[in-house]
């Protein structure tokens, strides 16, 4: 079966995070008043052919832990496609991890 | 009569400081062994130079692919036996990728790519690199690189600076911490750190770019100078 995983990865809260800073100060003087935090991350797609839905997910937040973030300055979520394929979920609706891929999930995230 | 020591410079795609650093360990009196991404033999070097460039186009993050190079494996049994790696650069990013080294590069405070000279103050001599200078000297030294900004979280930071992990910070040519003299905005001007058993530096300023007297800085001389000298004296 395919399924569709869509990881998010942003620095940690509280590290510097120069592109987010750069576009929060260019809001106003482009007369957008009001935002109070602006991040900037990364979105990236796997395309799973693993049946088992767990072993699928535990594959992906390996993945996302070792290679797609570096948990010494990112952290990451994870969202699975409905139905592994077409619709698409908010990073909110998946689950903050903490860096390493080994730690249970649902552990702190370090976001939000 | 002790051999000239030998010095690796691995080369990953992407890599474009590769032959400077090659030339630099010749020109100071070592012999240059260049190393291929996917060699996992290391052909008895006694050092290991990680170059500068954009290992993999730097795609996903600096260094982060080149971790996982096949010669990476060879690298960090070189590093566990307590032999000399450098990482200049691109290769301190390496290092910091693969664990070998405390904290990360992140994109420069400004965002700016920056190529310059700057001055880099010696922080401890507990390093093959840093061995026959003394703390407190400043060093000129040229930075090229878009990410070079360190960042490291509070507690990482702490050990850091209670471990004396800190190998150069950036500073004025008095040697003064102002913020004129810190390129990236790394945190603490860091410009370099090392292992805790001293034997791994990585450091973002091109050492090997400033050793030739004709153009100069000459800031790079006492590192490869220090980095020989301690080879002769394991190999010896």
């Amino acid at each position: 079966m395919t399924r569709r995983y869509q990881v998010f990865v942003h620095l940690k809260e509280g590290l510097a995070d120069p592109q987010g800073k750069t576009i929060q100060e260019a809001l106003p003087t482009l007369g957008y008043e009001g935002v109070s935090g602006v991040r900037v991350g990364k979105h990236i797609e796997l395309t799973v052919e693993i049946d088992d839905p767990a072993k699928a997910r535990a594959a992906v937040e390996e993945i996302a832990g070792r290679v797609l973030s570096n948990p010494v300055i990112e952290v990451f979520w994870i969202a699975e496609y409905a139905g592994g394929s077409g619709g698409s979920s908010s990073p909110g609706e998946g689950e903050a991890l903490s860096g390493k891929a080994s730690g249970p999930p649902g552990g702190e995230g370090e976001a939000e | 009569m002790s051999r000239k020591p030998r010095v690796g410079v691995v080369t990953f795609p992407g890599s474009n400081d590769d032959r400077d650093a090659l030339r630099a360990v010749r020109v100071m009196g070592g012999e240059p062994v260049a190393v291929w991404h996917r060699d996992r033999d290391l052909r008895d070097v006694d050092a290991v130079i990680l170059p500068g460039g954009f290992s993999y186009g730097d795609y996903l993050r600096t260094g982060a692919i080149a971790q996982f190079a096949p010669v990476m494996d060879s690298v960090r049994e070189h590093a566990a036996g307590g032999h000399p790696v450098l990482g200049i650069c691109n290769g301190f990013q390496i290092l910091c990728e693969g664990g070998l080294l405390p904290g990360a590069l992140i994109r420069n405070g400004g965002l700016a790519f920056v190529c310059r000279r700057v001055q880099v103050r010696v922080e401890t001599a507990l390093t093959p690199i840093t061995a026959g200078l003394v703390a407190g000297d400043v060093l000129e030294i040229p930075i090229k690189h878009g990410e070079g900004q360190f960042v490291a979280e509070p507690d990482t930071l702490a050990r850091i600076e209670d471990r004396g992990l800190v190998v150069f910070r950036y500073c004025s040519p008095e040697g003064d911490l102002d913020e004129d003299g810190n390129p990236n905005g790394s945190v603490h001007h860091i410009a370099g750190v090392r292992n805790e058993q001293g034997n791994v530096v990585g450091m973002m300023p091109h050492p090997e770019h400033a050793l030739d007297p004709d153009i100069g800085p000459l800031g790079g001389q006492p590192i490869f100078e220090s980095l020989l000298s301690s080879l002769l004296a394991l190999v010896r």
